[in-house]
């Protein structure tokens, strides 16, 4: 007890600021100074509580499939993503653009380029590109120098990745294709409903339909993650890796391939 | 406005899924023997009634009734059924495993019956016979 009274006193004298004039309590807490903590909501928050990357993924192009004999003989399926013309376009730094990211262009396209992405390539010096996308990573290390050339041998046989791309689309579709509903009796007096959803919900309590009731809507061609595939088998010599399984989207679509995010992945916040 | 050269395209514009398939030939058939085996245009290739024998690289050899030939590519196989103690068997060979050696065809049948896929013959009166090596 009496060394806190007398820290008190002391720190009061100490304070640097203070005039001898000025008449101040004994039992007065100076005042501290501290870091306000970082809204709960902010960019840098956000990024501080996301998994991210070591290193930015690769753009490539779904060929196709086929099989894959391993070391013993078992046959597993194998998507193949062609890897060609990929460069590095832009970085993004934190000081500029709030987080750290890897511009990456896949390919060569010179028709329907605007005046602006052709100077964004002119910067880069790498010729004008297909398809640009963009990999979040942890810190400045991960960054890529501007305009040097990614091959397929970025990913070695064993690892595993993720690989993102666009489903097929398929339209408007009923409940029964889209939300795997049963639908309605084939027979006992069903008359022109036999895929129809059924009720949507109650009557006068609460007399609406709730938000998010599954409906008939447009059914895929959105964005669809397929997380922890093993790579087969890579070649940087002609452009290709092998992944085990499949992959979303029709042949010839961009797909991005990066280290997988659950099991390479990591928190800024759990390493400080 | 300047623009830069793109880089060389790899394999010289070759479409990747033929490079591909011709990979998967050179290193899973090296001979050809395999390919020749379910070429439609070779008069000696496999059939569906041929009765085969599958040699192994480790474990003994098969013998059966083809049911059915499937051709896609590197992912071709037969299915053999056989008739062991009464019980229909059937077993299906990736012809393209680097485990399979080699596909003798013990005996072909007098005629050979109008379709490719002889589903409907199991466990009717026109079922394999058990096999008299």
């Amino acid at each position: 007890m009496y060394s806190l009274i007398f820290r008190r006193l002391n720190s009061t004298a100490a304070l640097p600021a203070v005039s001898s004039r000025q008449l101040i309590s004994p039992m007065a807490i100076p005042a501290l100074k501290s870091v306000a903590p970082l809204p709960f909501k902010s960019p840098e928050a956000k990024r501080q509580r996301k998994r991210l990357l070591d290193r930015p993924g690769l753009i490539g192009v779904k060929r196709g499939m086929t099989q894959f004999y391993s070391r013993n003989g078992d046959r597993v399926p194998a998507t193949v993503l062609e890897i060609d013309q990929v460069e590095v376009v832009y970085n993004k730094t934190l000081d500029k653009n709030g987080y750290y990211a890897v511009q990456v262009g896949y390919g060569h396209k010179l028709k329907n380029q605007t005046k602006a992405m052709l100077g964004h390539y002119r910067n880069a010096k790498v010729s004008p590109k297909e398809t640009l996308a963009e990999f979040e990573v942890k810190d400045e290390n991960g960054l890529v120098p501007v305009g040097s050339q990614l091959k397929a041998d970025h990913f070695k046989p064993g690892q595993f990745v993720d690989v993102i791309s666009k489903s097929k689309g398929k339209g408007f579709s009923g409940v029964m294709k889209r939300w795997n509903f049963s639908g309605l009796p084939a027979t006992h007096g069903t008359s022109l409903a036999h895929r129809s959803a059924g009720s949507t919900g109650m009557n006068t309590t609460p007399a609406r339909v709730l938000p998010g009731k599954k409906m008939a809507g447009h059914l895929g061609d959105e964005w669809n993650t397929i997380f922890n595939l093993e790579v087969l088998d890579v070649n940087a010599e002609k452009g290709y890796i092998l992944v085990k399984g499949c992959v979303s989207g029709s042949n010839g679509s961009y797909v991005e391939i990066r280290d997988a995010l659950k099991k390479y992945g990591s928190h800024i916040l759990q390493d400080k | 406005m300047t623009v830069y050269e793109p880089l060389p395209k790899l394999r010289g514009g070759q479409p990747l899924m033929d490079y591909i398939r011709e990979a998967q030939y050179k290193n899973l058939d090296p001979s050809g023997e395999k390919r020749k085996l379910i070429d439609r245009s070779n008069p000696e290739r496999l059939r569906s009634g041929d009765i085969v024998s599958v040699f192994y690289k480790n474990q003994k050899p098969v013998n059966g009734t083809i049911i059915m030939v499937k051709r896609s590519g590197v992912a071709s196989s037969i299915l053999l059924r056989n008739k062991i103690t009464g019980l229909g068997v059937e077993v299906n060979v990736p012809i393209f495993n680097p485990n399979v050696m080699r596909i003798d065809i013990l005996r072909r049948p007098a005629s050979y019956r109008p379709r490719n896929r002889h589903y409907y013959i199991r466990n009717s009166r026109l079922d394999v016979k058990e096999i008299k090596m």
